[in-house]
């Protein structure tokens, strides 16, 4: 056996390569083992418990989330979004090419009711609005439109639809109740 | 006894390296210049046609040709054996010349199988495959016949390439033929995408892993004159990437639709490739210890030491980048072809160079022309790199976060043509960075040209002792060892499968029989040979080992996902939507678009509803895309009319100001062989594009995505 001065005893020659032996710092064996049990509790939490929900799972979670809570859609952004002349006018685009052949040209109702009057449905808060345009409302013939405009779209086609309520134009006769905004509580008039 | 290597084919492998060095990476340069000026070049010379052949040329004609250069090279010393059929090998150099050539050639014309990274159709795949059965016949004939009786660290790494980079091309590669040029690839879907991205894995990316960490082995000890730094590391390392490379397989697919169980598979396997990645990088580097001065002057040992690093920076990245959070921002954005190319500019480029300053010389005979022009490569090289990688890491999280941004309404900030404009300078330095790598390597190339013409061809002599070599044991494959790894992965597979409190008690029992088979070996006799000394000797038992522990990865995982393919369901494409989805694959419109929903509130709002895997049902091949240099196009279908579409596909930046899509003019005037359908008649009529044309068979397939009849 030979000895090398920086890499100590030489244990074997393989193919006229002279071996040495040394171990691993400690640090390595730490972060060697410490990466086992982490990737062992990863597949524990994520795939044996369901602790941490999946990517699909998270992300149906996250949606619920912002559409039941409100989260992400207020009636004041609604609102402000109505004032938003690129917005409007890109929910009035969504809105000929949608919602027309159901609600008429200028919102005035053909099959589906009205929406130029004081009477909702659904209820007539913007988030209402908006809610009724996601989710539909299928009992009454309206499909969801969530999925194929995308929430993104489906807030502008509501702040469009806040632009041209209770212009009373002819058309279908009223349904529903009629909605009267009420001012937020403790808010100055 | 005295041999005479048979080194004829090195130099040919060599040269070669160098040839396709200079192509691939000018062809790089002008994708990097197509997209940060948005040039209008003809339309075989378009980035996404154009792309193929920069990384089917890097990957297999520079990287490939190197490594075969120094596997036949390193073998023949390291097994102490001549080669024993030269003609083969000199057949194997044309064959993998020829295909290299005719993919450079043939996908830019647009005969492509859709395929990433194994585009080319399949007479060149039949002669890749050939070939690889050409270096494998010398391979293993070279191993039986060795004087060494026992096989050094290199060989394992030669011997994992041979076995596993062959089968998965092939795997990849079947496909029925339905012309001298076109061929349906056997798998679609689920299935395809979980398969391709095997590929990328364990033949692409452990082709430009595993043989070079053999020749770097080979090579440190050797051109530093030390000994290695520690066998034992080394065994580690080699079993820890050959058995946990297959499973890491889908980090590319994470948030895609391929099932939630295979994507935590994947960031736990990513996770647990660190350590025995840094393990090897510290092995290589800690041999070069007490080099002292040389290590500054010795070109060779300052590019393995910057290799080392660079491949040390690119393993800490890989498990951040296949963790779901990471993933979320840096999927599909540029920051990933930052991370393959610090792998490959800085691992295999910086590999590539030691062993042709290290080859050419001795190949020749002739001392190496210009220290200083090697210095100046270096510094080229590592400003290059770091110019290049950094403008990625920019623009990757440029594009991560705009694509993610919302207001305070929950409206996305940005159009996508906005997070377009804002990468206009990473491109340019990513542009700069290439430029000034590429010019490093044409240094490099004129100073072993002016080394070679100093020269002449020598193939090297050298004594060599004929040694008894040990007869194979079978009774190896039952050494406590096998038996523990077995043991392990059973466990593991069997967690996976069984419910959620049984799976911890399996998991624990498996740590703890990991630990003790670590503590059985380092406590074992040291006096004897031990079983690994024993394994080296027998090349058969080692081989076999080694395909065992390629295969029960790619097996437990792809398997289950094969089983659940969900059948394809709705109305099949027209004969129109598919002539336009085969113009789609042709023109590689997927090089920049993706088809791949990922389920993100940002996401959704930006391209529409989560992709799933009903969606890809019967897709072959799968084209989910890896990278959105334009937008995702999995739910384009009915977003714009006919007319929009075809403006835009005409001139692009008439529509979109600042695009950097090329042109597909041409696809007005060439036509195509259809019968004609009421389909191809009305989009005719409304966009305006003549009936008949590729581009109405292109719309036509465009409007059909997303839309499920």
């Amino acid at each position: 056996m030979t000895t090398d001065p920086i890499q100590g005893e030489i244990v074997q020659t393989t193919g006229g390569i002279p071996q040495a032996d040394n171990r691993l710092p400690t640090w390595w064996l730490w972060l060697f083992w410490a990466s086992v049990v982490l990737a062992a509790g990863i597949w524990l939490a994520s795939a044996a418990f369901h602790v941490v929900p999946g990517p699909l799972d998270r992300y149906l979670a996250e949606r619920a989330a912002a559409l039941d809570t409100g989260d992400l859609v207020t009636g004041e952004m609604l609102t402000g979004l109505a004032g938003d002349k690129l917005a409007v006018r890109a929910g009035a685009a969504a809105f000929e090419k949608n919602c027309t052949r159901c609600h008429g040209a200028r919102g005035e109702g053909n099959v589906g009711p009205n929406l130029t009057d004081p009477f909702w449905i659904g209820g007539g808060s913007p988030v209402d609005i908006y809610a009724t345009i996601v989710e539909g409302r299928n009992a009454r013939g309206m499909p969801p439109w969530g999925g194929e405009l995308g929430r993104g779209m489906c807030k502008q086609v509501a702040a469009f639809i806040l632009t041209i309520r209770d212009q009373n134009l002819p058309g279908k006769p009223p349904q529903g109740a009629r909605w009267q905004p009420t001012p937020p509580s403790g808010a100055p008039r | 006894m005295r041999l005479a290597y048979s080194d004829r084919i090195a130099r040919q492998f060599a040269i070669a390296s160098m040839v396709w060095g200079v192509f691939g990476l000018s062809v790089g340069l002008l994708l990097a210049l197509e997209l940060a000026l948005p040039l209008d070049l003809p339309p075989y010379l378009a980035f996404g046609r154009l792309r193929p052949v920069h990384t089917g040329a890097v990957v297999f004609a520079v990287i490939g040709n190197l490594v075969f250069a120094g596997m036949y090279h390193s073998s023949q010393r390291l097994l102490a054996v001549r080669l024993p059929l030269p003609r083969l090998a000199a057949a194997h150099f044309w064959l993998w010349q020829l295909a290299a050539a005719a993919a450079a050639l043939t996908v830019p014309l647009g005969h492509s199988q859709g395929l990433e990274l194994a585009e080319a159709e399949w007479p060149i795949d039949l002669a890749v495959a050939l070939a690889w059965l050409f270096f494998a016949i010398n391979f293993f004939t070279m191993v039986s016949r060795r004087a060494e009786p026992r096989l050094y660290v290199s060989i394992w790494f030669y011997i994992a390439t041979t076995v596993a980079v062959p089968a998965l091309t092939i795997a990849n590669g079947l496909a029925l033929p339905v012309g001298p040029l076109a061929s349906v690839p056997l798998f679609g879907g689920l299935s395809g995408a979980m398969l391709e991205s095997w590929y990328a894995q364990v033949a692409v990316a452990f082709f430009l892993t595993m043989p070079v960490i053999g020749i770097m082995y080979d090579l440190a000890p050797r051109a530093a004159a030390r000994p290695l730094h520690s066998y034992r590391i080394a065994i580690l390392h080699f079993w820890a990437l050959v058995l946990l490379y297959g499973w890491a397989a889908p980090q590319q697919l994470l948030d895609t639709a391929l099932p939630d169980w295979a994507q935590t598979l994947a960031v736990a396997a990513g996770l647990l490739l660190l350590a025995p990645t840094l393990a090897g990088v510290l092995n290589g580097m800690l041999t070069l210890r007490g080099t002292g001065a040389r290590l500054r002057s010795d070109p060779v040992l300052k590019f393995i030491a910057a290799a080392l690093f660079f491949q040390a920076i690119a393993a800490l990245e890989a498990p951040v980048l296949s963790t779901h959070a990471f993933s979320g921002l840096t999927q599909y954005s540029d920051w990933i072809v930052g991370h393959v190319h610090l792998g490959a500019l800085g691992w295999d480029g910086f590999m590539a160079a030691a062993l042709l300053y290290w080859l050419v010389p001795r190949l020749w005979g002739v001392e190496l022309r210009s220290r200083a022009a090697a210095g100046a490569h270096f510094y080229l090289a590592t400003v290059g790199l770091l110019l290049y990688v950094s403008s990625m890491w920019i623009a990757g999280a440029t594009q991560g976060v705009m694509w993610r941004a919302e207001d305070a309404a929950g409206r996305l900030s940005y159009s996508f043509i906005e997070t377009a404009v804002a990468l206009d300078l990473p491109y340019w330095g990513r542009a700069l960075g290439g430029g000034l790598y590429l010019a490093g390597f044409l240094v490099m190339v004129a100073n072993l040209m002016l080394t070679i013409r100093r020269g002449r061809p020598v193939d090297e002599e050298a004594e060599v002792a004929e040694r008894a070599r040990p007869e194979p044991v079978l009774s190896l494959l039952a050494g406590r060892p096998v038996v523990i790894a077995a043991l392990v992965i059973l466990l593991v597979v069997a967690a996976g499968t069984t419910n959620a409190l049984a799976s911890v008690g399996l998991l624990m029992v498996a740590l703890l029989l990991g630990l003790a088979g670590a503590a059985a070996s380092a406590l074992g006799d040291r006096g004897a040979p031990s079983w690994h000394q024993r394994l080296e000797a027998s090349g058969l038992v080692f081989t076999v080992l080694v395909a065992a522990a390629v295969v029960c990865g790619v097996a437990a995982e792809l398997a289950p996902v094969m089983a659940s393919e969900p059948e394809p369901s709705g109305r099949p494409y027209s004969e129109l939507e598919a002539a336009g989805r085969r113009v789609y694959i042709a023109e590689g419109c997927a090089a920049c678009h993706t088809q791949m929903i990922r389920p993100f509130l940002w996401e959704v709002s930006r391209y529409g509803e989560v992709s799933t895997a009903a969606d890809s049902a019967g897709e072959v091949p799968p084209l989910w895309g890896s990278r959105r240099i334009g937008p995702d196009l999995a739910r384009i279908g009915g977003r714009h009319d006919g007319a929009w579409h075809v403006r835009h596909l005409v001139d692009p930046r008439q529509v979109a100001f600042a695009s950097r899509m090329p042109s597909y003019r041409h696809l007005l005037d060439q036509r195509l062989v259809l019968a004609p359908s009421a389909q191809a008649a009305a989009i005719a009529r409304e966009s305006g594009a003549p009936q008949g044309s590729k581009m109405v068979a292109l719309v036509a397939y465009l409007q059909r995505l997303g839309q499920s009849p």
